[in-house]
């Protein structure tokens, strides 16, 4: 070895200590981060008889039945897994408070303040989300629930949604938040927004401002209040839509479903896929949240393969407090939790 | 995070993202002595560009009368409020700037306006500094004042906005340094609309995503002036281009009035965003107040302006404001003409110095009519 090579060895050598000394925290911080998973049977006490998910009333290996929190016992292996047990009928799809739930095991999750990316949520006001899953065979069904004092589901102008997002790795290793290029995460999101649309109609401007007057739209056709469903129908009076001309899924006049589907390779990539085939119901009902969704199972998309019966995968989710400023990436988060779809 | 040297402060400065300038730069100059607050240039810019549903609150030009009046209200006091007050030291800037308050890495320090903020788009119009004491209109010159400031977004070299969005949805463009928001990838998350200093991108409740003054790009591709410059009723306006790739050029009007003679100034410049809108301060105004607005050349910028008399080359080149619909790229005086040329070297202005005097005679033979105001 010449003499000038070895400025660059030591080098070297010191930047590899610095790295494994970097891996090492990194990873004490992870570990340090792992949710603490209360298991909650069903019906608040025993675990119904005959409920085909609540077999034992046990989610996690070693984890006895009955109400437990984990706070305060040796941490397991990992997280608990979310055994998605297979129900003859799945509750229904348009009643997210429907009793059927009730036979599903709920997992409590704890979830965080996104401090990882910057915009980060700077206030924690959501603790833990419920989550619960069933199939039948046909259809994989999720309910989250969370306590939400009100719902937040207006838009205006520094007024944001409330919101829940169910995220899964489409390769095995995808970083929780968001995965990474070349490890893709699948996403559903339900925003209280579009539910409202979906329910109620698109919140036009005068839903928000009844005595709204203005002057000049141009091409409309009708009268005031110049509904935005309706009288914009004229091709000329397009170019100021200049969202929904440019395909925002945000700027989708004609909502028929409040969630849509994405794809994330890291933070700032989110990209709606043009096909939602996730179904979707939101309630906000005395203080509480539930949010539905239905997926297909035999779709044959890379989705529905990894939720099949029989395999097992993660699911990560965000909720967001719209009446506390969350939105995009101020949000609340979960860790990845083991997910198993029972055959 | 990188540094960028922000040249109106006289230093370099923290910023999100690194990269060369466009090939030249938008840049605007607003006479701000000559503005009448007539809103034409607001009623063109709106009538054009914003006149859509969900757009009603959405101004990407407007005036307002300072010291008071401001759309979204409160827009800069907001801001100032939570900003050390500038302190400038031989043309440089000693404080933070809103990349470099909350620490590096962070958002833009910057507030996000209310509903309400938005109801009164010309709140504070024409309200003076204080009462004129009974009869002092008939004595010397009052003590109150007040003017009217013209705002578009400043398509600023280091924009707050592009810093904030997390998804890049907003750029600067590299052939001339507009700022635009990506209307397919916004997500309405209004990161923008909170970090922007000059609060000009808006959120739309009916697109949901944010819009903000697209610099009539589809114009300056053609060569022409914005529809809020073309329309300008007193004139008091003059678009081009900084040039970026080498010194200030004497013979383009933009670089000689702001880099060369210093005449017009950014505003609020302490924030740190690199504003491209320049304005001649107004002459009547005092410099405490005008030194917050406009750094600390304001007391040069006025004796230059009251000097113009006796300032040829200077005063030509203001006399090219309002001269034509195409963007001129060079000027030259010529015995007692300015004259100006656009993008492409045709001559597409020219302007005396004194306005030739026509006689109308009390009788027009040609149509055999009497007229009657030509005294
Ligand atoms: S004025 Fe505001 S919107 Fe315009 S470029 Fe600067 S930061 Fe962005
Ligand atoms: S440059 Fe064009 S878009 Fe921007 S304020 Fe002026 S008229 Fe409006
Ligand atoms: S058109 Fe010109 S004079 Fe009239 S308000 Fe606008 S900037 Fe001022």
């Amino acid at each position: 070895m010449s003499e000038s090579n070895q400025p660059y060895v030591i080098f070297t050598f010191v930047a590899g200590m610095l790295l494994t000394v970097c891996v090492a925290v990194l990873a004490v911080f992870i570990a340090s981060q792992r949710p603490n998973v209360v298991i909650v049977p069903s019906g608040g006490g025993a675990p119904a008889s005959g409920a085909p998910s609540v077999t034992g009333g046990t989610l996690s290996a070693g984890a006895p039945a009955g109400s437990l929190a984990l706070e305060d016992e040796p941490l397991p292996e990992g997280p608990p897994t979310l055994r998605v047990a297979k129900a003859q009928t799945l509750p229904m799809a348009d009643d997210p408070f429907d009793p059927r739930w009730d036979a599903a095991v709920s997992v409590m999750i704890p979830v965080q303040a996104q401090n990882v990316t910057e915009p980060m949520l700077s206030n924690v006001t959501i603790r833990e989300v419920e989550l619960r899953a069933l199939h039948d065979g046909q259809t994989i069904a999720w309910r989250v629930a969370w306590d939400a004092e009100q719902p937040a589901d207006r838009v205006e102008s520094a007024q944001f949604s409330d919101g829940v997002a169910l995220q899964f790795p489409l390769v095995e290793d995808a970083p929780f938040m968001m995965g990474a290029v070349g490890q893709p995460v699948r996403i559903l999101h339900w925003k209280a927004v579009w539910q409202h649309d979906v329910d109620h109609g698109f919140a036009d401007v005068q839903d928000l401002y009844p005595n709204m007057w203005y002057d000049l739209y141009w091409f409309t056709e009708g009268d005031r209040p110049y509904t935005v469903n309706g009288a914009f129908d004229d091709p000329r009076a397009a170019p100021w839509f200049i969202a929904q001309q440019a395909g925002n899924p945000m700027a989708n006049l004609d909502r028929s479903v409040p969630v849509e589907e994405a794809v994330a390779e890291g933070f700032g990539s989110l990209t709606t896929l043009p096909e939602s085939h996730a179904r979707a119901r939101g309630a906000w009902r005395s203080g509480r949240w539930a949010v539905t969704f239905f997926r297909p199972i035999g779709l044959g998309d890379e989705l529905s393969q990894l939720l099949a019966p029989g395999r097992t995968t993660s699911v990560a989710l965000a909720v967001w407090n719209g009446s506390d400023q969350n939105v995009g990436a101020r949000k609340h988060h979960s860790l990845w939790i083991p997910v198993e779809v029972q055959p | 995070m990188p540094k960028r040297f922000n040249w109106q402060l006289g230093r370099d400065m923290e910023y999100t993202y690194d990269g060369p300038p466009p090939a030249r730069q938008v840049a605007y100059i607003f006479d701000t002595n000559k503005c009448i607050a007539c809103q034409t240039c607001t009623v063109a810019c709106k009538t054009c560009w914003t006149s859509g549903k969900g757009q009603e609150h959405i101004f990407w030009n407007n005036v307002e009368t300072k010291p008071y009046g401001g759309y979204p209200v409160g827009w800069d006091l907001k801001l100032l409020e939570q900003s050390d007050p500038a302190q400038w030291r031989d043309g440089k800037l000693t404080s933070l700037t809103i990349f470099e308050t909350d620490g590096a890495g962070k958002p833009p320090r910057g507030h996000r306006p209310v509903p309400d903020d938005y109801a009164t788009p010309n709140l504070g119009e024409d309200d003076v500094t204080g009462l004129a004491e009974l009869g002092q209109y008939f004595g010397d010159t009052h003590p109150m004042w007040m003017f009217y400031l013209a705002r578009i977004c400043n398509h600023c070299d280091h924009p707050a906005c592009v810093a904030a969005c997390p998804r890049k949805a907003v750029y600067k463009r590299p052939e001339d340094g507009i700022v635009l928001v990506d209307q397919e990838r916004c997500r309405g998350y209004q990161e923008c609309v909170k970090a922007c200093p000059y609060k000009k991108v808006f959120y739309n409740i009916i697109n949901r995503a944010s819009e903000k003054c697209i610099g009539c790009y589809p114009r300056v591709e053609q060569g022409e002036v914005a529809f809020c410059v073309e329309t300008c009723i007193g004139k008091i306006r003059m678009h081009g281009f900084l040039t970026t790739d080498g010194e200030p050029r004497e013979d383009n009007p933009l670089d000689y009035i702001i880099k060369v003679r210093k005449l017009a100034l950014p505003l609020y410049s302490q924030h740190g965003t690199g504003p491209n809108v320049y304005y001649i301060p107004p002459v009547h105004v005092p410099d405490g107040f005008l030194e917050q607005l406009f750094g600390p050349g304001v007391e040069a910028s006025k004796q230059l302006y009251r000097n113009l008399g006796s300032d040829k080359k200077l005063l030509g080149a203001l006399l090219l404001f309002g001269a034509s619909n195409r963007i001129l790229t060079r000027f030259e005086i010529q015995g007692e003409e300015a004259v100006g040329w656009d993008v492409d070297g045709q001559e597409v202005a020219r302007v005396p110095f004194v306005e030739p005097i026509h006689h109308r005679p009390h009788y027009d033979d040609r149509y055999d009519v009497y007229r009657h105001n030509t005294a």
